[in-house]
């Protein structure tokens, strides 16, 4: 429902809502171009562009998902739509000659994405939540954890328990994903 | 792309504990793949996660985002910006580092850059439930009190005015009737400041390291608020329904007009922009003074008194501005405290300089420091986040 609230809005063009997906995404998508364009600068123009653009189209999403597929496939390809460009200029060739496999660029995408959900996602909770999840996520123990933070193995399970819950609510909405069409597909995103 | 998508969910949901078993099958299956399993470990021994989310926190994303919706209006391109692009592409890049160095050679950073952060301000509601208004979830939350964060001109509003009327086709809730209103107290910590829109319209501007407790709506006869620390109102006209501003010390009473009001728990500052207000005494019917514009009233322990100031250095904050007007270090030393969130000694009891200055109060606090230090015989040495101010 909660996200629903933030789709309308951003439907009618409420900055507010537009806001708040920047924010969840830029600097996630910045990375993102600079595993293509291996350049700062230009990953975030490229970026800023494809926020203007939608921006400019804001009334043509109605879940959250297809924007998330429209900022990655929308960066993806002015991305190499730009390496393209400069490839015509002698000294990118080379770049250019060092491709990505498909699986290769699945990765990048997966990378990206989930390393930007869980900060999002930790970024909410409290911070010993924070510290007891950050650590257990590196594979460490209870025990270990409790050793760490000087708490006992008993504290360390309620931050966790807590830290999941409150995860859990955080998360709920993106499982409805596999019912959802894509409905953009690269072509049709200018 | 939707695939790599889904399984970012997944890898998510599982790496924070929150998957469902359905979801759990779906990854397994895909981790079949070595290649795939591969990329699951590398991301999940990622030993830089927790450092990264530093970096991301510490990106000033905001500046950038002015850019984007002017793109979206005409798209012209600058070289210019590429100074802020690179800076903001970087500077995660060596915040991370920078963790590293520090955390291998086991060395505490002393001096971190001081700046004053923004909308970290929290809004609790009448169930007790903490709403961060920075995060990601506060427009949703905000909705079911119909309340919206909306970004002006002068910066974040937390706006109550439509819960007043306008409701424009959003389904089954625009039959239902009105919601009770119910008691929020918005908290603005040190080195923030936000912005209120009630119900009938008043603006509030809190500064920081102050609360304001009010209804989600007005209804009665008439219109109460408590605020501590330091807020200015800007009241909407209803002589029906006079507003009320409790503090520790007054009550002030007013209807529709411009004023400032500070209070520190033992003393209550209350100055007149515009209009006219009554300063009560706390919570009884006698009146203390009558403040026309451009006088103060300081209450303190039942006792008033009232003198004339020149307004514009009472409400600088309010613009964004520090205004000292022959001010002692420890009032200006005391108002850069609550801005940017540190603490500081004076070293020599004795220094009695008196400063005159209009800094901006956004940059960050070295700057302050380095014209402050310029006025006068004053300099300063900085330890982690506590200044001594040194002759």
């Amino acid at each position: 429902m909660k996200q629903d609230r933030l789709i309308r809005a951003f439907r009618k063009g409420e900055e507010w809502a537009f806001r708040r997906v920047y924010e969840q995404f830029f600097d996630p998508l910045c990375l993102y171009a600079v595993k293509y364009l291996k350049d700062g600068s230009e990953a975030q123009d490229v970026v800023q562009d494809v926020f203007a653009a939608l921006w400019l189209l804001h009334d043509n999403f109605d879940n959250c998902h297809t924007i998330r597929s429209f900022l990655y496939i929308s960066v993806r390809n002015r991305s190499i739509n730009l390496l393209r460009r400069q490839a015509r200029t002698i000294e990118k060739i080379s770049q250019m000659q060092q491709k990505h496999t498909p699986a290769e660029e699945a990765e990048m995408v997966i990378e990206v994405e989930v390393e930007r959900q869980l900060l999002a996602a930790v970024q909410n909770l409290p911070s010993e939540c924070r510290r007891v999840l950050m650590l257990s996520i590196e594979g460490r123990s209870y025990q270990e954890i409790g050793e760490m933070l000087h708490i006992t193995t008993n504290t360390v399970k309620n931050h966790r328990v807590r830290a999941v819950k409150k995860l859990r609510e955080m998360f709920r909405y993106s499982r409805s994903e596999s019912e959802l069409t894509n409905r953009l597909s690269a072509k049709t995103e200018y | 792309m939707t695939d790599e998508l889904i399984i970012s969910d997944l890898i998510s949901k599982k790496l924070t504990g929150s998957i469902s078993p359905e979801e759990e099958r779906r990854l397994q299956q895909w981790l079949e793949d070595p290649q795939h399993r591969a990329l699951y470990e590398r991301i999940r021994q990622k030993e830089d996660l927790g450092k990264s989310f530093c970096a991301y926190m510490d990106i000033d994303s905001q500046k950038d985002f002015r850019d984007t919706l002017n793109r979206a209006a005409i798209t012209p391109r600058k070289n210019s910006f590429r100074y802020a692009l690179v800076a903001a592409v970087l500077l995660p890049v060596l915040l991370v580092s920078g963790y590293f160095v520090l955390r291998v050679h086991g060395v505490v950073d002393r001096n971190p850059v001081i700046a004053h952060s923004t909308s970290q301000a929290r809004l609790i509601l009448a169930s007790g439930q903490v709403v961060d208004l920075s995060a990601e979830q506060a427009p949703e939350l905000l909705a079911e009190v119909d309340a919206v964060i909306d970004s002006r001109e002068r910066g974040c509003v937390l706006s109550y005015r439509n819960s007043a009327g306008d409701t424009v086709s959003e389904g089954p809730t625009a039959a239902a009737p009105m919601a009770e209103p119910e008691l929020h107290t918005l908290v603005v910590p040190r080195g923030v400041n936000y912005n209120v829109e009630l119900s009938d319209g008043t603006l509030v501007y809190l500064d920081a390291d102050s609360r304001l407790e009010y209804p989600s709506r007005f209804v009665g006869d008439s219109r109460t608020v408590s605020v501590s620390g330091r807020a200015y109102f800007e009241v909407s006209h209803d002589t029906q329904h006079p507003f009320i501003v409790r503090t520790s010390g007054a009550d002030i009473r007013v209807f529709g007009t411009e004023f400032c009001v500070s209070d520190n728990g033992t003393q209550t500052t209350t100055t007149l922009i515009q209009g006219s207000v009554g300063v009560f005494e706390s919570r009884k019917d006698v009146e203390l003074a009558r403040l026309t514009p451009g006088q103060q009233a300081v209450v303190s322990g039942g006792h008033c008194e009232v003198r004339a100031v020149e307004t514009l250095y009472v409400t600088a904050w309010k613009d964004g501005y520090f205004i000292f007007n022959a001010c002692d270090i420890d009032r200006i030393m005391e108002e850069l405290s609550s801005w940017y969130n540190i603490d500081y000694v004076l070293e020599d009891p004795e220094v009695s300089t008196h400063i005159t200055a209009r800094i901006r109060r956004y940059d960050n606090i070295d700057s302050v420091l380095d014209i402050l230090a310029k006025t006068r015989s004053v300099n300063f040495r900085q330890e982690g986040r506590v200044i001594t101010v040194t002759k």
